[in-house]
């Protein structure tokens, strides 16, 4: 539906795109959102280049052979391997300043991406106290699984120093 | 005299409107305002285009569904060959790689590339677009777009080099000081050191300072083969190549090797494969000028690290020295790249454009002194498409 405006003697054309669609999760993505209701992150081997990968595939883009049915569980806790503290409002997500990690799983090959929990993120100056490339952290999983990747968040182990 | 390369493609004319987020004129007046400027440079009538190739990234982000179905009615494009081409933020210079493709092989000898952005005409959603590159099952509901992606990026390479956010200062001050240069650039206002940290941050460590602008404009260009070409009128492409990596930001983090999210291994594959093909043995020695796709200043170390103007973990110490100022050693952006100029869909090929002025002299405001051989690069997606261009005078062939 178009409409036309005059603003300030400029003719502008309205116009809106509201689409929705629901996606086929996929074979292989079907299977790792099951297990996480069961508190489990699993992964798929490539037979060929031997990399454990997470989030699992079944293919192996670098090698584009078939991973291996045996998944393995990965986890559930794992090293940082990069963070960020958002603090721009961005539309439809939830009100900052929240944390996202792409953390390692102890025994994959690649590092899988959530939201962070955890942290006292007020002050920036001293977010490397809490939370640095190298951290380890855990996979914490949310009691009314819902079958998406939001079914659990990172937190960083409380071993870690942290800021008050 | 060196003879005209019969092999290579040859950029003879370039357009480009002025950029803002919000112009008055419609898109198709912007495509063909840049497209008429184009062939005047190239001294070419409409008639003489055997193919066009038309630029342009999503179309939620301007909003028209499919401009290449309308392209026809607004460009000489009855009757030839025209392919649209995408791939995110490299999308220009892949359109220019295109175009490079379609002389070498003999397929045309003249070709227009063309796209236009208009993003300033999108009153709400930019980013939730941005976030649609990434997988629905398991990356599209985390808020990652173009700023956290860069964020990530940006937490890695501090990590590895050792460097602060803090050194990184200079790169913005110098950039945005080129904008000012350029009459045609989006952002014409310098920054102090005082004001990039005085800025907001979006994502840590990434301030708004330190952000490219959504930009609205166009930009075209006119290719052709070395028959068509006036030796001392032309910007030889003497080498393009492209590379793509994963779509998966945590497969370049853990066991990745070179290949890691804190570097630009896709850029400096397509920059080995570009040199290899320019007869560049030493670019840091060989290259006069760059135009790279920075549009976030915390990417700049990374790419011409990549790009192989200095050796890992050295650009930022560079800057500071002054290597990449307008009247340094190897300028960097003269123009003000990515970071005061962002029209998605053509800021590939204004890098390659703007390259390719530098080294016709035709850069007015902002020509360096030596551009006998320069770099135009484009990159896309959540990095996963690198292109990169070295362009040169013809006595520069004389060289290689």
């Amino acid at each position: 539906m178009t409409q036309a405006s005059t603003d300030s003697g400029q003719i502008k054309i309205s116009s809106s795109w509201a689409l929705e669609f629901e996606h086929a999760a996929g074979h292989a993505a079907e299977r790792f959102l099951r297990a996480l209701s069961d508190g489990v992150l699993l992964a798929s081997p490539c037979p060929q280049c031997e990399r454990v990968l997470c989030p699992p595939r079944d293919f192996c883009e670098r090698c584009f052979v078939r991973t291996s049915d045996d998944w393995q569980e990965v986890g559930p806790s794992g090293v940082v391997e990069a963070f960020t503290v958002v603090h721009a409002a961005f539309e439809g997500y939830r009100k900052p300043p929240y944390g996202v990690a792409y953390v390692r799983p102890d025994g994959a090959s690649t590092a899988l991406g959530n939201f962070l929990e955890g942290l006292n993120l007020s002050d920036l100056d001293t977010i490397g106290d809490a939370i640095a490339i190298g951290s380890r952290a855990t996979a914490v999983f949310t009691d009314s699984p819902q079958q998406t990747i939001l079914d659990f968040h990172w937190e960083v182990d409380g071993d870690q120093e942290m800021t008050s | 005299m060196t003879s005209k390369p019969q092999r290579l493609s040859g950029i003879v004319g370039v357009g480009m409107t002025r950029f803002k987020t919000l112009l008055p004129a419609s898109f198709w007046d912007l495509i063909q305002e840049a497209s008429v400027q184009a062939l005047n440079d190239a001294r070419m009538e409409p008639g003489d285009i055997d193919a066009v190739v038309f630029a342009q990234a999503p179309d939620p982000l301007h909003g028209l569904g499919h401009p290449e179905y309308t392209a026809p009615d607004f460009l000489p494009m009855a009757g030839k060959l025209s392919l649209r081409v995408h791939t995110g933020g490299a999308t220009g210079a892949s359109a220019v790689q295109m175009g490079d493709w379609l002389i070498r092989s003999g397929r045309a000898r003249r070709v227009l590339v063309v796209g236009a952005e208009k993003m300033g005409d999108n009153v709400r959603g930019a980013q939730e677009v941005l976030n649609k590159i990434w997988d629905p099952p398991y990356e599209s509901a985390l808020p990652l777009n173009t700023i956290t992606m860069t964020a990530l990026q940006a937490c890695r390479y501090l990590h590895q080099t050792d460097t602060r956010i803090e050194e990184l200062a200079s790169i913005a001050v110098r950039l945005r000081g080129n904008g000012v240069r350029n009459s045609k650039a989006h952002l014409r206002k310098p920054l102090t050191h005082d004001e990039v940290f005085d800025s907001p941050v979006l994502a840590h460590p990434l301030r708004l300072s330190m952000v490219c602008p959504r930009s609205s404009g166009a930009c075209a260009v006119v290719m052709s083969d070395a028959e068509g070409a006036p030796s001392d009128d032309v910007a030889w492409v003497r080498g393009i190549a492209a590379r793509t990596n994963t779509y998966f930001m945590g497969d370049k983090m853990g066991d990745c090797g070179p290949n890691d999210h804190g570097r630009q291994y896709e850029t400096q594959l397509a920059a080995e494969d570009a040199y290899r093909q320019a007869g560049i043995t030493d670019p840091a020695k060989q290259v006069d000028v760059a135009e790279p796709y920075v549009p976030f200043v915390t990417q700049e170390p990374m790419t011409l690290e990549s790009l192989g103007l200095c050796e890992p973990g050295e650009s930022v110490r560079l800057s500071e020295k002054g290597m990449w100022d307008y009247n340094g050693k190897l300028p960097v952006s003269p123009s003000g790249g990515v970071l005061c100029t962002n029209p998605i869909s053509v800021s590939g090929m204004l890098r390659i454009a703007e390259a390719a002025q530098q080294v016709r002299r035709k850069a007015g405001d902002h020509q360096v002194d030596r551009a006998d051989v320069a770099i135009g690069a484009g990159q896309g997606g959540s990095i996963q498409f690198s292109v990169v261009s070295v362009l040169g005078t013809t006595s520069s062939l004389a060289n290689a």
